[in-house]
């Protein structure tokens, strides 16, 4: 590679963000330098400043700078809601396209025996202490549909019951504009299986 | 062997990880080759109609081009989307994942433990009883490796084992006929269970209480140090019991 001692430490920097391979990384820097040096340096900025000052909220573990999240520290939520999702992304989708107007606890990850990743790693006991202080009255599971969501829906909601909690899992089905024919079997055997009375 | 380009083989998903943007890498059970490493493509994309196949414990048909550490998965497909094992199955599923993952070394072409995995998901899958099918699964991986030790005769005479007398199970030996009180070392199991476990009938609650020590013992000594992480899953949520 062409290039100054900075550059090139500059274009292998780049790449560690996702889908940035060694050419858009090479775009990217040339761009910054060519045509946007303060874009480039408040970016720096910025980055430097997230990185040292976002941590993960106490109470739901999401990303957050102060000790609890808006959300978390609000009023405005019903508190008596949790819905267990498996990472931040989750709860931005979940915000920005529902209605929920309860609290989250961010799981980190799922359950995956064959990963090694058990109910300690994933640190279960946080959330435990949540279902044992008495705010939360019902659980929704938000987890992936996938075997390891199923496991660590199913590990929670065991919990849950154990401390007396109504728990519900989210709907799976039939995508919204789709047609039958070209859904998978999983997806409408959950549809089915799931079903509504009308 | 790989079957030729093309060709569709039986098979099962046992892992997936996320890689690169928008494909995985998945960890498959194959009845041709064995446990191989295959990249899946570009499944993660919105959309994908391929993604949802490639999910544990279901029955699938696929190909792949390559050969060594990674291949490329080209073709998936599912006769018919089966549910996954519900509830205490599921995990149960987990331990035979885990089992096979940690006994097959990948590229070891070896049918018989595709086929008693196979067996062992379609049971937990179903509504057979779970035990039965576990502990089948457990002396049939045993017996595909080569690890299982001799039931149903002596281990130092080679006599067969009489049903109406006690042994001590020397593990990587076999049965020897009980001597003085039982010891921690040996596994005190009746020749009569021995039989039985010989023969995979589990029909009888006593019988697969032996079956679960004498082969969770046979196990271990394959297994090394690491504890398997379904057992444990499976402890903290059900408390002792069935895996």
């Amino acid at each position: 590679m062409i290039g100054s001692p900075l550059l090139r430490e500059l274009i292998e920097a780049l790449r560690c963000m996702p889908g940035v391979g060694p050419r858009s990384a090479q775009r990217i820097a040339f761009h910054l330098l060519e045509r946007d040096r303060p874009g480039g340096l408040h970016l720096a900025d910025r980055l430097q400043a997230a990185m040292e000052g976002i941590g993960r909220c106490a109470d739901c573990r999401t990303f957050s700078e102060a000790e609890r999240c808006e959300l978390c520290a609000g009023t405005a939520r019903d508190r008596s809601l949790l819905c267990v999702v498996e990472t931040p992304a989750d709860i931005a989708a979940v915000e920005n396209s529902t209605a929920y107007n309860g609290l989250y606890f961010v799981l980190m990850g799922h359950l995956s025996p064959l990963d090694g990743i058990g109910p300690e790693e994933l640190g279960l006991d946080r959330l435990e202490e949540r279902f044992g202080a008495g705010e939360v009255k019902e659980i929704i599971l938000a987890t992936n549909p996938t075997v390891e969501g199923e496991a660590t829906a199913q590990y929670v909601s065991e919990r849950a019951k154990a401390h007396g909690l109504r728990v519900t899992r989210i709907a799976h089905g039939v995508p919204l504009g789709g047609e039958l024919e070209y859904v998978d079997g999983g997806t409408l055997s959950h549809a089915f299986t799931g079903r509504l009375e009308v | 062997m790989t079957p030729a380009r093309g060709e569709l083989g039986r098979g099962y998903v046992l892992q997936t990880r996320p890689w690169r943007n928008t494909s995985m890498l998945v960890e498959a059970l194959t009845v041709d080759a064995g446990r191989i490493g295959l990249v899946a493509r570009g499944v993660r994309s919105r959309g994908n109609r391929t993604r949802p196949l490639l999910e544990p414990f279901q029955p699938l048909l696929m190909a792949w081009t390559g050969r060594g550490e990674l291949r490329t998965l080209t073709t998936v497909d599912a006769e018919r989307w089966r549910p996954p094992p519900a509830g205490r199955r599921l995990l149960a599923g987990f331990y035979c994942s885990e089992l096979v993952m940690r006994l097959l070394g990948r590229d070891d072409p070896n049918p018989e433990v595709f086929e008693s995995y196979d067996l062992a998901i379609t049971a937990l899958a179903g509504d057979a009883p779970a035990e039965p099918a576990l502990r089948r699964f457990e002396i049939e991986l045993l017996d595909a490796l080569g690890f299982a030790p001799p039931l149903d005769c002596d281990a130092g005479t080679g006599e067969p084992v009489q049903p109406d007398i006690d042994y001590d199970f020397l593990i990587e030996h076999g049965p020897a006929p009980a001597y003085g009180p039982a010891g921690s070392e040996a596994l005190r199991v009746s020749g009569a269970h021995l039989l039985a476990i010989a023969q995979r009938e589990f029909d009888d609650a006593d019988v697969l209480r032996s079956a679960r020590r004498l082969l969770r013992a046979s196990l271990a000594p394959h297994l090394g140090n690491r504890p398997l992480k379904s057992r444990e899953l499976y402890r903290s949520m059900y408390g002792g019991g069935s895996t």
